[in-house]
């Protein structure tokens, strides 16, 4: 079953000399289930496609279609509950909440749709992170793969459909990168999630089921 | 040579530093006019009222001086001279006047001693010159009386003839002729027609200083600020005779301690606000550049550079806010201060002297300074000793709470909780700023609800007006209201009911009352007033004379007062109905009022008082069926110690052969009702010898203060609620600038713009209920001592409810949209682009 399709998506920043392209009519279909690592050097549209899949950014022209939900007719609260009821994102740079600890952080997206957490589910998450000494910890004393870690269970507790991670272990070390790595994929088999995930480590990208590269705001398999 | 150019290359940073901020430093500047507005205001005020009261008597009597004796004798005059705290005792005596032409005022010819002319004349003249004169025929004018007898250019030595009179009671000098020379002219502050002329001229006129309305000592004091115990201790001191009293303002010093204290509590709220203020703005402003200046400080710029860098845009706020609210200042001293004079003193506007002087705005302009330094202190030092990493880690982030253990539940409240306590000093001069106006307002609404006319006259009167028999004080059997004048008064339009009293003056018996009145007469010994021994004595005298034996004043004096049921229905809801009205119509019994209603009359509950009407032979007596305590007596000539009392009006006829009325209490079909007013007071226009008071023409004398009042209260208020509007508004505005990023990030992981508005709601209510909360705490006792201070009418202490209730919902709708208002118009834009740093 398709889950994420995307037409033809545009999207240009500024005009004229300053004009850049940074996705230039992009077509990506994802199954139900599918992993999918997207590489390509920097500054090459990998962000922007990812917050045109989560609905953060609205395109120049084109269609997201997410779960059955033609993204550009939801209205702004309409996207806000679909992004915390059916994607985790794992931002490049975390965006945590500084006011919140560790384990409110996790939990705050389901908190915000009046949702009970689940408690168990959570600490397992926190604990394979490693996290679990950390819950009352504010994210201002944690060090940068910590708040990264965190950002990771953020989107994950939730259990949702899809996962759009930025670089999710960009500040990790490998054999880090590794754990976290085996526990996308052991979660997102158990519950059937789709994983678009970007990267810049070849061998990472090797363990997703499928890689798309983008380069100059187009995509190639 | 380098230092130079560091100086200029810090100040073009602070201008371009300044201009990138202008919305902010336009706060600042308005903030710091305010400042200095109310400042200059609240000080002109000040010294404005010490001048009114210390040079009271310039203007109206062209004499400085503070209190005055009339007809004093020399022995006074001595004792007056040697008096502790007396300054200067000048004697002038008012000898001759001086026939004006046609109708022109008179000119009074005065003689001055020599302290009076050189210490309370001199310094009360514009200018003045020439000499006091010496001989007989010579004189000095003031410029006013020699411009009615068409001398416009006076010139010393010019011969001047007048016809005059001597003021000497039994003196055959009447039109006088002399020819005066002139040995000198003063210009005086009022306009009087006043001259001088010599001691050999005032004797010959034979006016003498004791003298009825000549004579008058002058006396200055050291301290212009007497009590009247001071006045009275004077008096004892030099022997004040027969009718003599010591012209003076009783409440002069308790007038001037309740003004000061008005002031110093305005001072201190000015201060107070225009500190918090300038610290809100500063600080946010300094916690918005931050990151700036930790680069500054990386580049390596030293921190008194970086003060100086701040200096100068402080320096420019002040330079543009200063002067404007100094000048507005300025202005509205001269224009509003006698105004604001009037309310403080009880006295109309008219006659105050308006202090203004460049020395006040020197001092206005120094306090601004002062305010705007220890405003900025603190955080210069602060930011100037800081580490580039400390600035730029100089978040707002931190949580204001120790680490918990269990509460795992954030709901939207409990954030906004924690963002309202984010920064605890700005929340607490945020909070601060917010409870001043409140407690402003709450003691400005007590004030006009204790000054409000209405109330305080409905509150007071119990009648819309009354017609007062006052010469039954003198003249015991004067009866000045007749039953047609009272049938008259009923039928007038627009009044409802007359509700008649009757009074007479009875004489109790001593044997019998001596016994049933001792529990009484116990209570009226325990008065603080009361000497148990006087009272020991007068019951000793009251034993011993009869009533016939009495010349004037008599032991055992009661009072009889009769009522008709009209009054009786006032009196008894007064008492919430305990009087039996069939029982006391049918004059079975009277209800006893204590000794200035401070005695209880219970025990008097059951007995029978015996008594005597002067010049009636038989004894009388009625029974007390009914305690008045708590009731305010119908009647209002004063009574002895013993009690008064009330029966119906039939009763009283039965016992009184010739009933006197004491006052009739009118009211109107509608209080206030100016017509019914208006043919009231034409009716009485032919009783001169009855005293009229109405509601309504108290209500307008009142009515003028009351508005007076309200003005400056809401000017204080509005000016106090903009500076208010500002600092919250501006402190929310940067609040949600600085948490742009958070915010997205919340809506990022699906937090929607309603649950974002609700929490944008939560903070700004959780800042209106601690405001409100803690301004009600604080403002309700400063109100009550407040309302004390300036209590003009003895009102008794009540918080109105109804402007209250609205100003807390005020608060809570303006503290709780604000910041919904902000986020939706800060708060724009793409969610990705909101994510960036
Ligand atoms: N708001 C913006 N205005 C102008 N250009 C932008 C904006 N946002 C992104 N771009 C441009 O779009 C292009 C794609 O940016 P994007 O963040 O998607 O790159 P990326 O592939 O994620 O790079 P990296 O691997 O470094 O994260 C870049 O050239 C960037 O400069
Ligand atoms: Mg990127």
């Amino acid at each position: 079953m398709e889950i994420l399709s995307v037409r033809n998506l545009k999207k240009y920043y500024g005009a004229g000399d300053t004009l850049v392209r940074a996705l230039d009519g992009v077509d990506l279909s994802v199954e139900q289930g599918e992993f999918v690592a997207v590489v390509g050097s920097s500054g090459n549209g990998k962000s922007t496609l990812l917050h045109m899949l989560g609905g953060l950014d609205v395109p120049t022209s084109g269609s997201v279609c997410v779960a059955g939900h033609e993204l550009s007719r939801l209205s702004e609260n309409e996207l806000a509950i679909f992004r915390r009821r059916k994607i985790g994102f794992v931002f490049q740079d975390y965006n945590l909440l500084p006011l919140l600890n560790v384990y409110e952080n996790i939990v705050l997206p389901m908190q915000l749709d009046g949702k009970k957490p689940d408690r168990e589910f959570v600490e397992e998450l926190l604990k394979r992170l490693g996290l679990a000494e950390k819950q009352e910890s504010l994210p201002n004393c944690l060090s940068g793969g910590q708040q990264q870690r965190v950002a990771i269970a953020r989107a994950l507790a939730a259990k949702p459909a899809i996962l759009l991670a930025d670089e999710p272990t960009g500040n990790l070390d490998s054999r880090t990168s590794q754990e976290v790595l085996g526990l996308l994929k052991a979660t997102s088999e158990c519950y059937s999630q789709t994983i678009v995930m970007i990267t810049h480590n070849q061998e990472i990208a090797q363990l997703a089921g499928r890689i798309i590269r983008i380069e100059d705001g187009k995509v190639y398999e | 040579m380098i230092k130079v150019k560091n100086k200029k290359i810090l100040r073009a940073l602070a201008g371009k530093a300044y201009r990138g901020n202008l919305r902010q430093n336009l706060m600042m500047v308005v903030s710091i006019a305010m400042t200095a507005f109310l400042i200059t205001v609240v000080f002109s005020l000040g010294v404005s009222y010490y001048k009114t009261v210390t040079e009271r008597n310039l203007a109206s009597e062209g004499i400085q001086y503070d209190v005055a004796l009339p007809e004093p004798t020399d022995e006074q005059i001595r004792k007056t001279r040697e008096f502790d705290g007396v300054k200067d005792a000048g004697l002038s005596v008012k000898c001759a006047v001086v026939d004006g032409k046609d109708n022109q005022d008179r000119i009074r010819l005065y003689w001055a001693d020599e302290i009076c002319w050189e210490k309370q004349c001199q310094p009360a003249y514009v200018r003045w010159e020439g000499t006091y004169p010496k001989n007989e025929n010579e004189i000095m004018l003031s410029l006013q009386s020699l411009a009615e007898l068409g001398i416009e250019q006076p010139e010393c030595g010019m011969e001047i003839a007048l016809t005059w009179g001597s003021l000497a009671a039994e003196s055959d000098l009447r039109d006088c002729e002399t020819v005066f020379r002139l040995t000198g002219w003063f210009e005086e502050y009022g306009n009087h027609n006043n001259g001088y002329i010599a001691k050999a001229f005032y004797e010959k006129t034979g006016v003498k200083q004791t003298d009825m309305t000549n004579g008058l000592l002058y006396i200055s004091l050291e301290n212009p600020l007497y009590s009247s115990a001071y006045i009275k201790k004077l008096g004892d001191q030099i022997g004040l005779t027969g009718n003599q009293v010591i012209y003076s303002d009783p409440y002069l010093l308790t007038k001037f301690i309740r003004l000061t204290a008005g002031l110093v509590f305005l001072t201190v709220m000015t201060l107070i606000s225009g500190y918090l203020f300038v610290y809100n703005l500063f600080y946010i402003s300094v916690s918005r550049e931050i990151r700036n200046y930790g680069q500054f400080k990386t580049i390596g710029m030293t921190g008194s550079q970086m003060k100086t860098y701040l200096l100068w845009q402080i320096g420019w706020s002040v330079l543009l806010g200063a002067p404007s609210g100094l000048l507005l200042g300025s202005m509205t001293a001269l224009g509003a201060v006698p105004h604001l004079l009037g309310v403080f003193s009880g006295e109309s506007g008219k006659g105050q002297v308006v202090a203004f002087h460049p020395m006040l705005l020197l001092f206005a302009a120094i306090f601004t300074m002062l305010v705007v330094w220890s405003g900025c202190r603190q955080l210069l030092r602060k930011v100037a000793g800081l580490t580039p990493i400390e600035a730029v880690r100089f978040h707002e982030s931190i949580r204001p709470r120790r680490q918990r253990r269990n509460t795992k539940e954030v709901g939207i409240f409990r954030m906004a909780l924690w963002n309202v306590f984010r920064n605890r000093k700005r929340f607490v001069i945020s909070a601060a700023s917010l409870c001043m106006i409140v407690m402003v307002y709450l003691v400005v609404s007590v004030v006009l609800q204790q000054n409000s006319a209405k109330s305080v006259l409905n509150q007071q009167y119990r009648y819309d007006a009354r017609i007062l028999n006052s010469r039954l004080l003198d003249d015991p059997e004067y009866a000045g209201i007749t039953e047609a004048l009272a049938e008259q008064v009923g039928g007038v339009d627009g009044i409802k009911t007359v509700r008649r009293v009757y009074s007479q003056e009875v004489q109790y018996d001593y044997e019998d009352t001596y016994e049933i009145m001792r529990a009484y007469l116990e209570d009226v010994s325990e008065l603080p007033m009361m000497s148990k021994d006087q009272m020991k004595e007068n019951l000793d005298i009251w034993k011993n004379e009869s009533w016939n034996e009495k010349n004037g004043s008599y032991q055992g004096k009661g009072r009889l007062v009769g009522i008709n049921e009209a009054e009786f229905d006032v009196l008894n809801a007064q008492a919430g109905g305990r009087f039996d009205k069939a029982a006391f119509l049918r004059g079975e019994g009277a209800i006893a009022f204590g000794f200035l209603s401070n005695v209880s009359t219970k025990s008097l509950i059951g007995k029978t008082l015996r008594f005597q009407v002067y010049g009636q032979a038989e004894e009388e007596s009625v029974t007390v069926k009914w305690s008045g305590d708590g009731v305010e007596e119908p009647n209002v000539l004063p009574n002895d110690v013993l009690p008064g009392m009330v029966v119906c009006e039939e009763r009283f006829r039965q016992v009184v052969s010739v009933p006197i009325m004491e006052l009739l209490d009118v009211e109107y079909e509608a209080a206030f009702d100016t017509a019914a007013n208006q043919a009231l007071t034409e009716l009485l226009e032919n009783h001169k010898d009855l005293r009229l008071s109405t509601k309504l023409d108290d209500y307008e004398r009142m009515y003028e203060n009351e508005l007076r009042l309200r003005v400056i209260g809401s000017s204080l208020c509005a000016i106090l609620a903009v500076l208010t509007f500002l600092n919250y508004g501006n402190m929310m505005a940067v609040s949600i600038q600085s948490r742009r990023r958070e915010l997205a990030a919340m809506r990022s992981i699906g937090m929607t713009r309603r649950q974002q508005n609700a929490m944008m709601a939560a903070e700004g209510s959780i800042y209106a209920v601690i405001a409100g909360g803690i301004s009600l705490a604080a403002g309700v006792p400063l109100s009550y001592v407040t309302a004390g201070a300036v209590n003009t009418y003895h009102t008794p202490y009540q918080l109105p409810a109804l402007p209250n209730l609205l100003l807390f919902a005020v608060l809570f709708a303006f503290c709780s949209v604000i910041p919904v208002a902000l986020y939706r118009f800060l708060h724009r834009g793409q969610l990705v682009e909101l994510l960036k740093k």
